[in-house]
């Protein structure tokens, strides 16, 4: 097994946090942060309180809740493509995404649009963010679930999926368009996505969240893969396929939930990166999970960076730039496959 | 010779349309057994019936002591393992990660995969000549060697009955032939359901015909394949004369086919 691909992305998981600290408006450099850090440890190293506030209340939490939501994206659409055996499986297709949007932005316009449009969520709202992006992601689930019939056939799934998907995001358009302008804007900014709301407050959930998903689903690892040889294959190598496919769903749903929750829809991570780690990473398939995890991680980093360096003083929601870039991928994929 | 599977007055209805009745047979331990049968006949249904999925409303089916019906999903992949005519792409797996796949019933949620059992899917690639293609991704390989693979992750899966439904399929003869003798080298109790009556009157020991979800004939293969039951179940003329290659002590037999279709003059009563 070469494992040089498997060095590279441990050492860019490693040198993007630290990259992603330097880069920004505020110019502060690799000795900076190794100051600031050092401080924080030891009485013989000083740093500047600003950078010192920039980098540890701005833009550490910023990085670590990028990472943590790529990382977590990553994986829902990697389980979610092989329960459903659906390369174009993402939180996205099955309604979860919008379902999530669409219960968070409705307690925000409800709840907080005064303080959404300063950028402000007191604790509770925030937790009401959580509860509604929950709430409507689990609806979804349990349309998909009831859509899709008693034997939860994947064809009907992927239908029910995007039915559902269709009708939250009208719902989501119809509370913006109903919404007073400033509160539409501010509402129509989370809904794309951004990582400016980072605190280290709000990275609890996500982290607890991504570690239950990640063992649970490492523990899982050899049914899901069963699941790949299809249904009757599966049950044959002893998985019970509709109670592993359905807990898998809801437990990709609340992680997405949560994600949601705190970053606003993000769309086409779930669906690229395992498509990526699946064509880079062809020979380590026993350690995929791993690895999705970390690239998604990675590339969430880099989206974001991109996402406030772009425009001088300005912030472009991530939902964009992963929307864009999922729409080049998918082009070249098209492209590469018609050559074959 | 003990019997290893007991199926006993088993009933299996799709909705309300009964498609398996009162099914009764037995696969000697170590047995070849044919599953034979005009298309619709229930050849499938009653397999599916067999690794649990499909659930016979009546009757029992007893593999080894236990009856397959009061086992779990994994109890029962531990002691029947079943290849497919069709495969899934598996999404980008290698034959060696579809290999082993034949783990999963052995192993719980959180148990790691050990040296021994990485030994275990070793030693089958080898035994089925898979080697060379064990990094290779599983939708790029050909039809046989698909077939092998799975025989490899049925080897891997241990079990004490393979059922194989039409494995035969989409094989050029090499395949058919080298697949089947695979499967007679593995020394294990097998059902399969297979069309070329050629290749099942080769290798089987054993017989069972199935027609409109009935068990109509069953026992050793000479004893089975009579031109008139071939006749009257495929509705074609055939002849059947000894095997120009069988060895001395065997008694293989030859079916030709005339290409007619079986009239009542030929057959005698049809069904």
């Amino acid at each position: 097994m070469n494992k040089l691909p498997i060095i590279i992305l441990v050492f860019l998981a490693v040198m993007s946090p630290v990259m992603a600290l330097v880069l920004g408006v505020a110019n502060i450099s690799v000795m900076d942060v190794f100051n600031i850090f050092c401080s924080q440890v030891s009485d013989s190293c000083t740093s500047d309180p600003l950078k010192e506030r920039i980098v540890l209340e701005l833009r550490l939490p910023r990085i670590l809740l990028a990472f943590l939501t790529g990382a977590g994206l990553s994986l829902a659409g990697s389980v979610l493509q092989t329960v459903t055996r659906n390369p174009l499986a993402d939180p996205y297709l099955f309604g979860i995404s919008s379902g999530a949007t669409f219960g968070a932005v409705l307690v925000i316009a409800f709840a907080g649009a005064g303080l959404a449009a300063q950028g402000m969520f007191s604790d509770w709202i925030r937790m009401g963010i959580t509860g509604g992006a929950f709430i409507g992601s689990a609806i979804s689930v349990l349309l998909v679930i009831s859509l899709a019939g008693r034997s939860v056939q994947i064809e009907r799934m992927v239908l029910a999926g995007v039915a559902t998907s269709f009708m939250f995001s009208a719902a989501t358009s119809l509370v913006l368009y109903a919404s007073d302008p400033q509160a539409a804007s501010s509402l129509l900014f989370w809904s794309l996505g951004s990582f400016s709301r980072a605190n280290w407050d709000n990275l609890t959930l996500p982290f607890i969240i991504l570690i239950i998903c990640f063992v649970l689903f490492s523990g899982f690892t050899r049914q899901l893969t069963a699941l790949l040889a299809g249904d009757e294959n599966a049950r044959s190598l002893g998985v019970e396929v509709q109670k592993v496919r359905i807990s898998m769903l809801l437990l990709t749903s609340l992680m997405t939930a949560i994600l949601v929750a705190n970053t606003g829809g993000i769309g086409f991570v779930g669906l690229m990166i395992p498509h990526i780690v699946r064509r880079l990473y062809a020979n380590h398939s026993r350690h995929l999970m791993w690895i999705i995890v970390l690239f998604g991680g990675v590339f969430m980093i880099w989206v974001d960076v991109v996402a406030r360096s772009l425009i001088h003083g300005h912030e472009l929601p991530v939902g964009i730039i992963t929307a864009a870039m999922g729409s080049v991928f998918f082009l070249l994929v098209m492209r590469r496959k018609s050559w074959s | 010779m003990n019997n290893i599977l007991q199926v006993h007055n088993l009933h299996w209805s799709a909705g309300d349309t009964p498609i398996l009745r009162d099914i009764h047979f037995d696969i000697p331990e170590g047995a070849f057994v044919g599953l034979i049968g005009p298309n619709g006949a229930g050849k499938s249904s009653l397999m599916r019936c067999l690794y649990g999925v499909n659930k016979p409303q009546l009757g029992s089916m007893v593999l080894q002591g236990q009856n397959l019906t009061e086992l779990s999903a994994r109890e029962q992949a531990k002691k029947v393992a079943v290849i497919l005519q069709e495969h899934s792409n598996q999404m980008g797996l290698t034959a060696w990660d579809v290999v082993a796949q034949g783990l999963t019933p052995h192993k719980g949620l959180f148990e790691w995969t050990t040296k021994k059992d990485l030994d275990r899917v070793s030693s089958a690639i080898v035994k089925m000549d898979l080697s060379g293609l064990s990094k290779q991704p599983f939708e790029q390989l050909s039809g046989g060697e698909k077939q092998r693979v799975m025989l490899a992750r049925a080897h891997v899966q241990d079990p004490q009955l393979l059922i194989m439904d039409e494995p035969t399929n989409h094989l050029d003869v090499h395949y058919q032939i080298e697949m089947l003798n695979m499967v007679k080298n593995m020394g294990i109790s097998v059902l399969a359901s297979i069309h070329d009556l050629n290749l099942a009157a080769a290798f089987c020991d054993y017989i069972l015909v199935i027609d409109h979800g009935k068990i109509i004939k069953q026992g050793l293969t000479e004893d089975v394949l009579s031109e008139e039951l071939i006749s009257n179940v495929f509705n074609t003329c055939v002849e059947i004369d000894d095997h120009p290659f069988a060895k001395d002590d065997s008694k293989q037999i030859r079916i030709t086919y005339s290409y007619d279709i079986a009239t009542a003059s030929h057959t005698g009563e049809q069904k």
